[in-house]
């Protein structure tokens, strides 16, 4: 691995106690790599002002900062070694190609309202305690109002669009609802 | 019970009460098959009959409509799947409370993979199911109704009533999960139109891994399991009868100390919330009092990180839990905090304490301090 690491914390996931979070230190700073990863990767949340990185992999999360990585909903200690090869092996291969790959120095944009309401029902309803649904989309990017306050978008109708419309927030950095992924 | 530590964490399981333990210690000398026919396995199947008429007279049921599982989820499977198969035909349609536990959840999801039309009903800003819209979403190709009667995050409680009633008029199944309520609420079964109701014994002082799913006379359930003839051939295999017998025991303890026990969880609760205002005045109420049960209390340290203070009284001690799940950056926010509206620095300071029978009084003092440590 081109880092060394220690576990530092072995913590249960708040809802699913049959996950685990483990946080461990590492020797190596690879910050400054992020934004090759990002690019590398064509996918990840980068936020230059922690900075962090942040990389999904089957349903797993895991967290990259200067000084150690978090990795979130493991089964166990084991799997937290593989994912930690994992990690390794991607930050090796984007640091063997470095020359080639342009940097995304990119922090990831709040989505726009307009692009929010590309997935929204459209309906006008109001049952969200907005006016207009373009109102509504407004404030999901804001993060000041939340998705799941569109009734109709989980209606089996609009089954398509709330997938689409959750993987995208998700995407963008928001928090959305997983069980309805 | 161990302690050297304070345990808030009641919804998510209860500590076994010793009195249940030492009647489990004792029916572990039954150890005879129920399904068999000598001796020893006939005592076996009387002492099954009788937890089963036990649970079947608290809830004013038939004991023929109890069937042991192994828990709610278990329970909560075989009833959505059972129904769906057995109903869901012609009828395609589903309404699931937004607010449901997994079990339900991604069952009904499941069921929307293999051709079911899932439609979600939302709640309001106290975490209840909204009625009006429920009954505007009811179509003539809906089948079944699934509500919990108990939400296990915020402790709202759910009109159960009006949709059994409604349920009802427009001949609809209703399923409800009332894994938080068994116990905690007098339920009267004979008198309310339920069609199948879970419950699972760890969330009133039983062991873990067993349950029962009430299957109202007349349903048919098509099986999810396949195997022999225990319980009505929908939860196949030899029965837990220890744990079954601890779990009827355990029922009838908590009903017959049901009106104390509440009375006393309120007043722990309102004094416990009120202390924990004096040191954070910005806290936030999930679910109003008047709409919530007597022994949960969600509320959202708004600015302060849940996971922090969760791990620092978990350092201090004190065990509670959050809605949330493990995500990047901090806390995948949880389902019903989001479906009740939230804001985001509400979710993600929101806490859920759920206090029990072995709660002490005189603990609110040493928990409030212990939280001024933890958000510090």
């Amino acid at each position: 691995m081109i880092f060394n690491f220690n576990i530092e914390k072995i913590l249960p996931c708040l809802a699913d106690s049959t996950k685990i979070r483990v946080v461990v230190s590492i020797d190596k700073d690879l910050s400054q790599y992020f934004p090759y990863v990002k690019a590398y990767l064509k996918k990840g949340l980068y936020v230059p002002k922690h900075p962090s990185f942040s990389i999904k992999k089957d349903g797993k999360t895991f967290n990259i900062y200067r000084d150690n990585i978090t990795l979130i909903k493991l089964v166990d200690e084991k799997e937290a070694l593989r994912d930690l090869e994992y990690i390794s092996n991607i930050f090796e291969e984007v640091i063997k190609h470095l020359d080639s790959i342009t940097p995304d120095y990119t922090q990831n944009k709040p989505p726009s309202p307009l692009e929010i309401l590309k997935y929204l029902p459209k309906t006008n309803c109001k049952i969200c305690g907005e006016e207009s649904c373009f109102a509504f989309a407004v404030k999901i990017s804001n993060e000041e109002k939340n998705v799941m306050l569109c009734q109709p978008l989980f209606t089996d109708e609009n089954k398509e669009k709330r997938g689409k419309l959750l993987n995208f927030l998700l995407e963008s950095g928001l928090d959305v609802p997983s069980e309805f992924l | 019970m161990r302690e050297n530590f304070i345990y808030l964490d009641y919804n998510s399981t209860t500590p076994i009460d010793p009195r249940i333990k030492d009647k489990y210690l004792e029916y572990l000398e039954y150890f005879g098959n129920p399904s068999n026919v000598y001796k020893i396995g006939r005592e076996s199947k009387k002492l099954l009959d009788n937890a089963r008429k036990k649970i079947a007279d608290i809830l004013n049921c038939d004991k023929d409509e109890i069937v042991f599982t192994s828990g709610g989820t278990s329970a909560n499977n075989i009833a959505l799947f059972g129904l769906a198969k057995s109903y869901g035909v012609e009828k395609k349609e589903i309404l699931c409370s937004m607010v449901e536990h997994p079990s339900c959840l991604n069952t009904v999801k499941e069921l929307s993979k293999r051709g079911y039309r899932v439609n979600y009903i939302p709640v309001d800003f106290d975490g209840v199911v909204r009625f009006d819209i429920l009954k505007s979403m009811i179509t003539k190709d809906t089948f079944l109704i699934v509500c919990m009667y108990i939400n296990n995050e915020t402790g709202s409680i759910q009109p159960i009533e009006e949709i059994s009633k409604l349920a009802e008029e427009r001949g609809i199944l209703f399923h409800c999960d009332a894994v938080q309520a068994v116990g905690k609420r007098k339920i009267n079964l004979n008198s309310i139109n339920i069609s199948t109701l879970s419950s699972s014994g760890h969330k009133f002082y039983a062991p873990k891994g067993v349950g029962f799913l009430y299957v109202k006379r007349g349903i048919n359930i098509y099986p999810l399991m396949f195997g022999g003839h225990q319980e009505r051939w929908l939860f196949p295999g030899t029965e837990n009868l220890t744990s079954i017998l601890a779990m009827a025991d355990a029922l009838e303890i908590a009903y017959d100390e049901m009106n104390n026990e509440t009375i006393r969880e309120l007043e722990i609760k309102r004094e416990l919330y009120k202390s924990l205002r004096e040191i954070y005045p910005e806290l936030k109420l999930n679910g109003s009092f008047d709409k919530t049960v007597e022994n949960t209390l969600n509320v959202s340290f708004v600015g302060k990180l849940n996971s922090k203070i969760v791990e620092k009284l978990d350092s201090l001690g004190v065990y509670v839990g959050t809605g949330s799940a493990c995500k990047g950056g901090g806390e995948e926010p949880s389902h019903v905090l989001l479906a009740m509206g939230l804001s985001k620095k509400e979710y993600e300071g929101a806490i859920r304490i759920s206090i029990g029978r072995f709660t002490k009084r005189e603990e609110i003092k040493i928990i409030t301090q212990c939280f001024k440590e933890a958000i510090t």
